[in-house]
């Protein structure tokens, strides 16, 4: 077989009722889909994530308290006014779930809690339990769509008026023709979009279409309300699309290869047009034109250890690229392909660019490691490149420490922590073991084989609880506990990316605990005091050297309907700025840039080891 | 220089065989209109050779062109999305070439409820319909959209075959399903290439739905299943499948669910009538066809008859342990002298289940193979790839529904075979070229074309055993399509059909009768 593009799920082919999985479901299958970029036969393995995530939906709500509440309110577009109908709507509590080809609540379980908009936008959620809950709103139309409010409901409550404003995504429709004029079909068309993560503004792939025999193409659900980039890149198809390439050893008699094109007409991201699009909004009119140039290929060698069987290679253009971001990152079709039990590759139809090519050994056995890896960058120019030699090393064994900072808790946490490294420009392997389960505090773990890459380190806090009525398994990190210090090497990783090879073999990765952390109530108000619900509210970190160190350590929270927002017993002792806005924060440059300007005329939160501070601020006007 | 040398060296190159170069070019046209297609990819490969000599594309024109290429056979390849791919072996000193590409056949239309409102996001798919006159579904991205908000849909790039439309919705508020354009007499596409089909509009019945809710007797003994992709030993609570089908149209899956561990389920949305359905599990996962069942465990089914008038509350369904089949492979009339040892089959469910219910199998040559943990359902014994070199012979069907055979099925299975042929009533120095489309499991694999010898014969050798379709046409005369228009452009009148298992099959064609006019 050539390449085995043709398989994976893009999620601009993802039908539309997988829209409907909550969105750790979904992140799950994205990373799931590029993982059958590198496996073939993997849409079982995506498949299991998926009824996985249907399954590990909380239990019934049982002994919920006596008096519930109920909510009323409407689905409305932010830009337009309009009532969004369909909408689904449900509080942290409802059992709800991915069943029968549409996300809803769990057949044969009552419906509290979860309810359909109707036409006016209109809902209503009974049987909420009282208590802070979370609302959460998904739209009919776009992928994670979705929208929050924070709300305290008191025992037989109707609270009224409870206003979820959300953008429906746009639609983008154009045509892509080449340097004649000429239609050109099976061109892809991406969104780019730039966002903090791991402490650099970096650019991510989102869904987007592809053009027909005519060239046209159209993108249904194109992100509203932030700025996005346009890219048209040139898909390889069959033959094209082998590692082992026939094509002509004359350049000469090779079919021409298309650059990238970034809208309207420039060769890189620099150069291309930012654009925003309102809710709803029908834009035409984003025409491409695609350039021949001369077809490269690259040859070379894996050099994979003699027991290596077989090696699956994956090629993908530096960024914007495909990548694995808590916060909009997204996979589809990565180039991959089989060599079939050789070492040797010939990979053409390239334009010049800079690529990154990786390789690893298809593993034998549903849980078999990953044993040889390799991860290089590649230039292309003006020329062939052959007789390159690619090193395959051992994925490295990570050993995995956890203390506390300081004197160990009296009472120490019961739950396991869990530690995982997540890829920064790819989707996970099958076959990789990037994650430690440490039972204790102190304690060690070991990740079995963690590739030569660079990754963002998270941290699952142990669990205590039940934090939410009803559920049967605890949700929320034991209370006072935070991450104070992440270091690998003589690297701190807390905030950056963790680049593993840069440090010696036997370099563990140390994870340091408080547990002292303290309680901070904001309370915001408008120019006349009045309090401001729904706004977002941030804690900034006094001495966050930048804006990514900002992105990377700010506490993020939502005023409920008396303007207030509470983070209880989740903040490190420490100075902050507290800030509030009425926008939607997604981690873009010019989101953090808001807040890292209102940081300076916000006023400072101290949080004292276990303390309560509360502070009242203004909303900032943008 | 030393005297002798020149001499030396001019006896040397005269010794020395001269490479001929040589010039490999040619047009390429839409079969139905002749227009020159633009952009058309073009391989050019040196027969025994990997690498190609050139890879080229038309240009506005049309044409391609490639010089100095070393004396040889060559084999082109050609392509054009949206077109069904040719492939052709030159004849040495081959001069310009014209090739014409049959354009691959498009249905479209509008889905809409009975108020005339438009529906969007339904999923219109088209599916098989086999000699046998079973229906089963595609794993072809060409045959299934999503209808868009105006409720239009559109499918591209249909290969040849016949065919039977479909559209599905499921969610909170209604699920449906419904053949085009009923479901008791669904109309069937015999798609030969390039018909583009409009106004397939579907209208969906959108009148009450009701609630269907009950529980499965999940056995004490399959209360617990492995955890996908977890440690050895590791156990969860078990869940089955249910999907409720139409009584008169198995097909069409109207809703699935997965039950709760204590085996109750319910569907929000279906509307009246009479249905089919099917518990299936333990589920482990699911599959774009369906729920995964735990196929290294043991599994149970269950059927009963509902009828949908008004909510149905409390159904109580009983499964049942799964059919048992013993299959062998064994030697036929048909030569099998290319086939491997073992036989490798597919098990096809021919009623949709909400399951996937496809089992692989493996026949080495004259074992009984026994086949455990299968459906209470008719399943189609076929080739397990299109790629396959053997193929099952006939549309060998398993009807399990109401119990399983005793004795062993037996399968028959065909090696490559050859077609062989002789042109009629041909036009005195005519030249003519027969193309051989593939149809059925293979369809969309590359047209081949052959020119017709001196004597008026041609043979195609090494064919996958299946189902091909043949057309002639007069080169540098016309289309194998009758070209009357967008909407019939196609093969419709002049291909065809001929079934190629093992052996060599014979047959003979008429000669166009005028240029542009296939002979009927």
């Amino acid at each position: 077989m050539s390449g085995s593009c043709r398989m994976f799920l893009h999620l601009h082919a993802i039908p539309r009722w997988l829209t409907w999985l909550r969105r750790p479901a979904l992140e799950q299958l994205q990373t799931a889909s590029l993982g059958m970029a590198a496996v073939p036969g993997m849409a079982a393995a995506l498949c299991l994530l998926l009824v996985g995530q249907a399954i590990a939906q909380p239990s019934p709500a049982a002994g919920l308290a006596a008096q519930p509440g109920v909510i009323e309110g409407r689905v409305m577009d932010a830009d337009t006014g309009e009532p969004i109908a369909e909408a689904t709507v449900w509080v942290d509590t409802a059992k709800v779930g991915f069943f029968g080809g549409k996300f809803g609540v769990t057949p044969g379980q009552p419906s509290d809690g979860f309810a359909e908009s109707g036409e006016d936008g209109a809902f209503t959620l009974r049987g909420v339990p009282p208590g802070k809950r979370s609302i959460t709103a998904m739209a009919p139309k776009g992928i994670f769509n979705e929208a929050r409010l924070s709300r305290q409901v008191g025992p037989g409550q109707t609270l009224g008026d409870c206003v979820v404003r959300m953008r429906n995504p746009a639609s983008v429709r154009g045509r892509v023709v080449d340097e004649k004029g000429e239609p050109l079909a099976g061109v892809q068309i991406h969104l780019v979009v730039e966002e903090y993560h791991a402490g650099k503004v970096r650019q991510y792939l989102r869904p987007g279409g592809m053009s027909d025999e005519n060239g046209e193409y159209q993108i249904e659900s194109a992100v509203a309300g932030r700025a996005v980039r346009l890219m048209a890149e040139r898909v390889a198809r069959g033959a094209e699309a082998s590692a082992d390439s026939n094509a002509p050893i004359d350049p000469k008699l090779r079919r021409p290869a298309f650059s990238r094109v970034f809208y309207p007409d420039a060769p890189d991201l620099q150069g291309a047009t930012v654009l925003k699009f309102r809710s709803g909004e029908e834009r035409g009119g984003v025409d491409f034109v695609m350039r021949r140039e001369p077809s490269r290929c690259i040859a070379g060698k894996l050099l994979a250890p003699t027991e290596v069987k077989g090696i699956r290679v994956m090629l993908q253009h530096a960024e914007p690229a495909y990548g694995s971001t808590r916060r909009g990152g997204s996979f589809g079709m990565t180039w991959s392909a089989s060599l079939d039990g050789r070492r040797e590759f010939r990979i053409c139809q390239l334009a010049a660019g800079r690529y990154r090519l990786r390789a690893h050994d298809t593993a034998e056995g549903r849980n078999a490691a990953i044993s040889a890896y390799a991860a290089e960058w590649i230039t292309i120019t003006d020329r062939d490149l052959s007789d390159l030699e690619i090193p395959m090393v051992a994925p490295w064994k990570l050993s995995t420490e956890l203390e506390w900072a300081a004197a160990a808790p009296e009472a120490p946490p019961t739950q396991p922590t869990m530690v995982a490294l997540e890829p920064l420009d790819r989707a996970f392997f099958m076959g990789e073991q990037r994650n430690a389960r440490i039972e204790a505090i102190p304690g060690r773990g070991e990740m079995g084989a963690v590739l030569v890459d660079e990754y963002s380190v998270s941290v699952r806090l142990p669990r205590s609880g039940p934090s939410a009525p009803g559920s049967g398994a605890p949700t929320s990190p034991a209370p006072g506990l935070y991450v104070k210090e992440i270091r690998y090497g003589d690297a701190a990783v807390l905030a950056q990316a963790m680049r593993v090879g840069m440090q010696p073999a036997d370099t563990a990765l140390k994870v340091r605990l408080g547990h002292d952390a303290g309680t901070v109530t904001v309370r915001v108000t408008d120019q006349k005091r009045n309090p401001v619900s729904d706004a977002q509210v941030f804690l900034l970190p006094s001495d966050a050297a930048d804006e990514g160190a900002l992105a990377e350590t700010l506490l993020r929270g939502q005023t409920d309907q008396y303007g207030s927002v509470t983070w209880q017993r989740e903040v490190a002792p420490g100075s902050y700025r507290a800030v509030a806005i009425l926008t939607n924060f997604d981690y873009s440059p010019e989101a953090v840039r808001i807040l890292w300007q209102a940081r300076d005329r916000a006023p400072e939160v101290r949080v004292a080891p276990n303390g309560n501070a509360e502070v009242g601020v203004q909303v900032v006007q943008q | 220089m030393h005297p002798y040398g020149c001499l030396l060296l001019m006896l040397a190159l005269i010794a020395t065989p001269i490479a001929l170069a040589v010039t490999i070019e040619g047009q390429v046209l839409r079969d139905d209109t002749g227009a020159a297609l633009v952009s058309a990819d073009v391989r050019v490969a040196r027969q025994g050779e990997r690498l190609l000599a050139a890879h080229l594309e038309t240009d506005r024109d049309g044409r391609f062109r490639a010089e100095d290429l070393p004396e040889g056979r060559y084999v082109l390849t050609i392509g054009k999305p949206s077109f069904q791919d040719v492939a052709l072996e030159l004849p040495v000193d081959a001069g310009p070439i014209q090739v014409r590409l049959i354009r691959l056949a498009s249905i479209s239309g509008t889905v809409r409820a009975r108020d005339g409102s438009l529906l969007a996001n339904a999923r219109v798919y088209a599916m098989e319909r086999t000699r046998s006159g079973s229906i089963r579904e595609l794993n072809m991205a060409a045959a299934s959209a999503f209808s868009k908000a105006d409720g239009s849909y559109q499918l591209r790039g249909l290969p040849p075959g016949n065919y039977v439309l479909a559209m599905g919705m499921q969610g909170n508020n209604r699920s449906m399903g419904a053949m085009y354009p009923d479901n008791r007499s669904p109309r069937i596409f015999e798609l030969k290439g390039g018909e583009v089909i409009d106004r397939c509009d579907f209208v969906a019945e959108t009148g009450e739905v009701f609630k269907v809710s009950g529980k499965v007797a999940i056995p004490e003994h399959l209360a617990k299943t492995r955890v996908p992709s977890g440690p050895p030993g590791a156990t969860m609570d078990a869940r089955f499948s249910v999907g409720l089908a139409p009584v008169d149209q198995p097909m069409l899956q109207v809703a699935w669910t997965r039950t709760e561990p204590d085996g109750s389920f319910e569907f929000p949305a279906v509307p009246w009538g009479s249905y089919e359905l099917f518990a299936a599990g333990p589920v482990i996962g699911f599959s774009f066809r369906g729920s995964m069942l735990a196929g290294d465990g043991a599994l149970a089914f269950g059927r009963m008859p509902v009828q949908v008038t008004a909510d149905v509350r409390d159904l109580a369904v009983q499964v049942q342990p799964p059919r048992t089949v013993r299959l062998q492979w064994i030697p036929g009339r048909a030569s099998i002298a290319d086939c491997p040892k073992t036989l490798a089959v597919r098990l096809t469910a021919l009623e949709a289940r909400g399951s996937d219910l496809t089992r692989l199998v493996s026949l080495p040559l004259g074992d009984v193979v026994t086949v455990e943990n299968l459906a209470p359902t008719r399943y189609q014994v076929e080739t397990a790839s299109a790629a396959a070199v053997c193929s099952v012979l006939g549309a060998a069907e398993l009807n399990l529904r109401n119990g399983q055979p005793d004795e062993p099925v037996t399968v028959e299975a065909a090696g490559h075979g050859s077609l062989a042929g002789e042109v009629l009533d041909r036009l005195p120095g005519g030249i003519y070229e027969v193309a051989l489309l593939p149809l059925g499991v293979a369809a969309g694999e590359a047209m081949t074309l052959q020119t017709v010898d001196a004597q008026g014969k041609f043979r195609f050798a090494k064919l996958r055993p299946g189902r091909y379709g043949v057309a002639i046409r007069l080169q540098h005369g016309g289309g194998y399509s009758e070209g009357v228009g967008e909407r019939t452009a196609g093969l419709v009148s002049s291909i065809t059909e001929v079934e190629v298992l093992g052996g060599n099959v014979e047959m003979l064609l008429h000669a166009p009768v005028a240029e542009g006019t296939a002979n009927r």
